[in-house]
């Protein structure tokens, strides 16, 4: 980008990159939080999504810091009594290892330093040790030579 | 053992060796590179993947098969869930669908597979769109985030589709859920799609 000053602006340069979510979810816990923070060094943007997790009886909701954009809406009408708690882990995305993993299909970018939040219900009853892991690239700013 | 391949190349017995006897002109050795073109030929492989080509959306070292569709928005779950859904029952729901949803996957889980688990029919309520002729069952129509299948795509223009577009606001679909199960099923259907974005063909 021409700057009009005859230097030019930043390139941006795309360098992968992966980052993780890690919850140890108590037995029977609702809307366990845990939190996804964008490195500050550039954004980030999101191609594919990996989980793992000791037991599938486990729930995700997303929702995006910044804006309060969610991710998992409630589709359903819920009965009364009922708490929406998004969506099984299993049906966003399995391993890597499995050939599982779930590609966004449309690259979503995710500004530095914003956070998500992740909602972890279980019903296992017991702790659920879970990993997310976002696999993407970083849109580093690197000036042109 | 003479084989297929060895009797065109060596002619080495069997009745390709000798000329035909209904007077038809024998094999020539020019078929022999058109068969194993046929057999090595890389630009067979459909896709990025040949072990799940039904989540091929990314092209390597270019983007993503939807590319011409739709750029931007976020990438949305929609879940609808019958926790549980009775043994043979039947179970509806009328989901409301985010402004400016398109679809581009269906995702589904059972906690009971034994008899098939359940069928699903997909309904647009505002068009009036039947997006599954007769109810299907749910491993034919949806795997879970393993295995997905994604709807439309660019993949050249032999196999260019759009994703489907609801209505962009008021968008409504109903979802209805046959437990095939003789045993209470937790059922999950999710529409996996994005939400706003703009459509970069047009």
């Amino acid at each position: 980008m021409a700057t009009g000053n005859g230097s030019t602006g930043p390139q941006i340069v795309k360098i992968p990159r992966v980052l993780v979510v890690d919850a140890a979810v108590t037995g029977n816990a609702v809307l366990f939080p845990a939190l996804l923070t964008i490195p500050q060094d550039a954004d980030f943007e999101w191609w594919w999504l990996a989980i793992s997790r000791t037991s599938a009886l486990l729930k995700m909701l997303l929702t995006e810091s910044g804006t309060s954009r969610q991710m998992i809406f409630p589709g359903s009408q819920l009965t009364a009594g009922t708490q929406f708690l998004g969506v099984n882990v299993d049906n966003l995305a399995g391993t890597v290892a499995a050939n599982g993993s779930f590609p966004i299909a449309v690259p979503y970018v995710m500004p530095a330093s914003r956070q998500y939040t992740h909602q972890f219900s279980d019903t296992s009853g017991v702790t659920n040790t879970v990993e997310v892991v976002y696999h993407g690239f970083a849109l580093l700013a690197v000036p042109q030579s | 053992m003479s084989t297929f391949l060895s009797r065109l190349l060596f002619k080495d017995g069997g009745p390709q060796s000798a000329p035909p006897s209904d007077g038809s002109p024998p094999l020539r050795p020019l078929m022999l590179p058109r068969i194993i073109a046929t057999f090595e030929n890389i630009f067979a492989v459909i896709g990025n993947t040949p072990a799940d080509n039904q989540k091929d959306v990314y092209i390597t070292g270019d983007g993503s098969v939807f590319d011409e569709a739709i750029q931007g928005g976020t990438p949305t779950w929609i879940p609808c869930d019958f926790i549980p859904l009775g043994p043979s029952k039947t179970g509806r729901s009328k989901m409301a669908l985010p402004d400016n949803f398109t679809l581009l996957a269906f995702l589904a889980s059972a906690s009971s597979n034994v008899k098939g688990g359940f069928r699903v029919n997909v309904y647009d309520i505002n068009r009036r769109i039947r997006l599954t002729e007769r109810p299907v069952n749910f491993n034919a129509i949806a795997g879970t985030g393993n295995s997905p299948l994604f709807l439309g795509g660019d993949w050249g223009s032999s196999r260019f589709a759009l994703p489907y577009q609801f209505q962009p606001t008021n968008a409504q679909v109903m979802i209805t859920v046959v437990n095939l199960e003789t045993v209470n099923n937790n059922i999950e259907f999710v529409l996996y799609g994005i939400q706003g974005g703009h459509a970069a063909s047009q």
